[in-house]
């Protein structure tokens, strides 16, 4: 898969996506920032509450905005610059979309309970917030996940959905000091990606 | 996980992990040290047993005890880890972070796995050189303090650690303070240290504190290393406080103290700080020596100690050739070991010379077993061809012991051999060259005797050499005439020398050839007086008339004198019946005489 290519070979280019992104606007660059953002911008719509029939078309339309507006961005990559740019494109086409009339036709067909209640914007700031470092830290985590065994993801999974040390001990027939030690190393494994994750995409 | 499921990918369980990346410190670990066990108590400070995350070791944390601590508490705790800290030695507790956070400072140092000195005492009971080389180590971490004009300022058995592998560690260095500071703050007058350790000036309030203060500290942890015991008297602390102001000390002629190391413990233990040793390292140094084998200083060794010592000396060094001279000398002859042990009974019980050959007997047998065990150590020992490691001090023991009693036992063709390795090892020693010239004089090779006694150039050889300068040739044998003038001409105060010649005589010469010299040498101690010396030899029988006459003789140097007729064997000794041979008959009985008859 393209996508999973770029995020394993990124080792490599250590410098931004962004940046390569922007000073190439040819089709391999745009399927690299299409893969990289259409997941989050997905999600972004999908925690909004909006008429998920037209997330597809959203997204696509955000991607396409983000595209043709990225080489005239000022993009300073040590301030993560990116990032505020990214959340204020797509705040401003969700705007834009809930006051079309293609919106409240949809809206018209749907019991009230069910409409679009509106939304702020530290409402919609937090969703793509959250969003954003949840889609960060699952990259990273995706990304890790050839580093470890099998067993000892499993393991790191299980802790945090809050099992105790003790329990998994007599599950895999370790020392609950071991079990702790697994969680440490994933971890710090993963903090270590999630921040090189955050240099190449923010 | 495939990231082209668009529903599953983006999932919210690692979330929190995105601000963390945020935070270089916290792609370690958040928290640094887990787990506080507390671990002891001591002064300012309070200690726990810590895992260190970042580090991925155990470690002990200290942390300052009071809960209402003052600023001059903190101040104190800090300086102690900043004086710690600037040590860098193997047998000094290393300081690893120091940090200050809301409960007040803190410092991590190595966690010490192991027993306290006291502990490890009782527990390993080691021997006298290994507890030597113990204290041998503390005053090197001391040494290295000194250098660095570090006081520990409260040596004691419980701030000594002894790890595995004897690694051992000094710590507690929070009474400790830099020297050049100290002296500059003489008002700090509250009294440190603890007693039974502590030196007499520290109870002084204003007394300047050297490095004389942590000698006597070392000088009491020696006491306590060699007996178990602090050397100050006492059983209160308000006593042994007293007793350490007037310096009260506990006997130093303990039976686990070496005489040796007497004077050095009364020198560290002194009064007055200026009549200890200078510093650890001068300590140390007396230490050194003395488990190496050489003299102290202090001791003002004799020439006999001193080749006492060399011989012990190359106990350590692959010197294989003078264990192979230990495992000979365990042979000597029947006659010799019979000769010295029958000598010790029979001083007590004077008729019964068939039991002192018996118990002679027994010694032989015993010494013929130790020659097997030691013939068996040597071959044992040439396959590991790992001499250092692994002598036996036992043996070496006995080579010392037959050493000397080659020469005692005048086994003068041994003690003449032992003599020439020696000389070879350490040509430069004037004390073994003389030892090698006076074994060639009995051997009667007089030319090699000169070149040793040239070599040793000293002056109580004077009269030896210029007897060998008359008749300066090798021969195995001289003529009796020589012989004669050789013992005539020689003072009858070296009545010991005397003695060597006259066993040498008898194990080269005729019995009638050896005849005339005994009695030569019998009249020499004689002179002019009324004798008549008449030896029968089948029946082994020697009468002797005449009265005053002296059958030992006193050595100028040794402690024993010479018996005269010590070279014969001789069954029945007849001697006038006068009242004060009755009474000093214990001293006319030799071990080679069976039976004193008065006729």
């Amino acid at each position: 898969m393209y996508y999973a290519h770029y995020i394993l070979e990124s080792d490599k280019t250590r410098y931004s996506l962004i940046e390569k992104v922007k000073s190439q606007q040819d089709e391999e660059a745009w399927l690299l920032f299409s893969n990289t953002y259409k997941l989050y911008i997905k999600g972004v719509i999908m925690k909004s509450n909006i008429l998920h029939a037209d997330a597809n078309d959203l997204q696509q339309e955000i991607l396409l905005k983000l595209w043709k507006k990225l080489p005239s961005l000022d993009y300073q990559p040590e301030r993560g610059k990116f990032r505020t740019w990214l959340y204020q494109v797509i705040r401003n086409h969700v705007y834009d979309y809930v006051k079309s009339k293609r919106f409240r036709n949809s809206q018209k067909d749907l019991p009230m309970d069910e409409q679009f209640q509106g939304a702020s914007d530290s409402q919609l700031y937090a969703v793509m917030d959250e969003e954003w470092r949840a889609y960060v830290t699952s990259l990273a985590m995706q990304r890790i996940q050839n580093n470890f065994s099998k067993q000892n993801l499993e393991i790191f999974q299980a802790l945090l959905k809050g099992a105790t040390p003790k329990d998994l001990a007599d599950t895999y027939g370790l020392k609950p000091n071991s079990i702790s030690k697994v969680k440490n190393r994933i971890r710090e494994r993963l903090i270590v990606e999630v921040a090189e994750v955050r240099k190449e995409l923010e | 996980m495939d990231i082209s499921n668009d529903a599953d990918f983006i999932r919210h369980d690692w979330v929190d992990i995105y601000d963390e990346s945020s935070s270089a410190v916290s792609l370690l670990s958040d928290i640094r040290y887990s787990g506080h066990t507390p671990i002891g108590e001591g002064g300012l400070k309070k200690v726990y047993k810590a895992f260190d995350n970042h580090c991925d070791r155990w470690v002990a944390i200290a942390r300052i005890s009071s809960t209402s601590y003052t600023m001059g508490d903190s101040l104190d705790f800090i300086r102690e880890i900043q004086l710690n800290s600037t040590l860098e030695h193997q047998n000094i507790i290393r300081i690893y972070d120091i940090g200050i956070d809301e409960d007040g400072p803190w410092f991590t140092m190595e966690l010490l796995d192991g027993d306290t000195l006291s502990k490890y005492l009782t527990k390993s009971t080691p021997t006298t050189n290994e507890r030597l080389n113990i204290f041998s180590k503390i005053c090197d971490a001391l040494a290295a303090a000194h250098k660095a004009d570090t006081l520990h300022l409260d040596l004691k058995p419980e701030n000594i650690i002894i790890g595995e592998l004897e690694k051992l560690t000094v710590y507690d260095w929070g009474l400790g303070e830099q020297q050049t500071l100290s002296l500059e703050n003489s008002s700090d007058h509250y009294i440190k240290g603890t007693p039974g350790f502590m030196a007499p000036e520290q109870l002084v309030p204003g007394s300047p504190t050297t490095k004389q203060t942590d000698v006597f500290g070392l000088a009491a942890l020696l006491y306590f290393i060699l007996t178990g015991k602090s050397p100050i008297a006492g059983t209160t602390q308000d006593e042994k406080k007293a007793n350490t102001l007037s310096t009260k000390l506990n006997s130093l002629d303990h039976l686990s103290i070496p005489k040796r190391l007497i004077p050095l413990l009364k020198k560290g233990l002194s009064a007055q700080p200026s009549d200890r040793f200078e510093n650890a390292h001068q300590l140390n140094t007396e230490i050194k020596q003395y488990i190496e084998g050489h003299a102290t200083e202090v001791e003002n060794a004799s020439p006999l100690m001193l080749v006492k010592l060399f011989i012990q000396r190359n106990k350590t060094a692959s010197f294989i050739s003078l264990l192979a001279f230990a495992a000979l000398l365990l042979t000597s002859s029947f006659y010799i070991l019979s000769l010295n042990n029958s000598q010790k009974l029979t001083q007590s019980a004077l008729n019964e010379s068939l039991l002192a050959k018996k118990a002679a007997e027994l010694k032989r047998k015993e010494a013929e077993s130790s020659q097997l065990i030691a013939e068996q150590t040597l071959s044992a020992l040439r396959k590991e061809q790992d001499l250092r490691m692994t002598l036996n001090s036992t043996l070496i023991k006995m080579m010392n012991e037959d050493q000397k009693k080659a020469l005692s036992d005048y086994d003068m063709i041994k003690a003449r051999k032992i003599a020439k390795s020696l000389a070879a090892q350490s040509p430069n020693k004037r004390q073994i060259n003389s030892q090698l010239a006076i074994t060639y004089f009995v051997v009667q090779n007089f030319q090699d005797s000169l070149e040793f006694f040239h070599k040793a150039d000293l002056a109580e050889n004077n009269d030896l050499e210029s007897i060998a300068k008359k008749y300066p040739f090798n021969k195995k044998q001289v003529t009796l005439d020589i012989l004669k003038k050789v013992i005539q001409e020689i003072k009858p105060g070296r009545a010991q020398l005397i003695s060597y010649l006259l066993h040498y005589s008898y194990e080269t010469s005729s019995l009638d050839r050896h005849l005339k010299v005994v009695e030569f040498v019998f009249r020499k101690y004689n002179p002019g007086k009324k004798l008549s010396f008449n030896y029968q030899k089948g029946t082994q029988k020697l009468t002797i008339k005449g009265t005053n006459l002296i059958f030992r003789t006193k050595d100028y140097k040794a402690k024993e004198g010479a018996h005269l007729l010590s070279s014969l064997p001789i069954k029945k000794l007849s001697i006038d019946n006068n009242p004060s041979y009755k009474k000093f008959a214990s001293r006319i009985k030799h071990t080679s005489i069976e039976e004193l008859v008065f006729h």
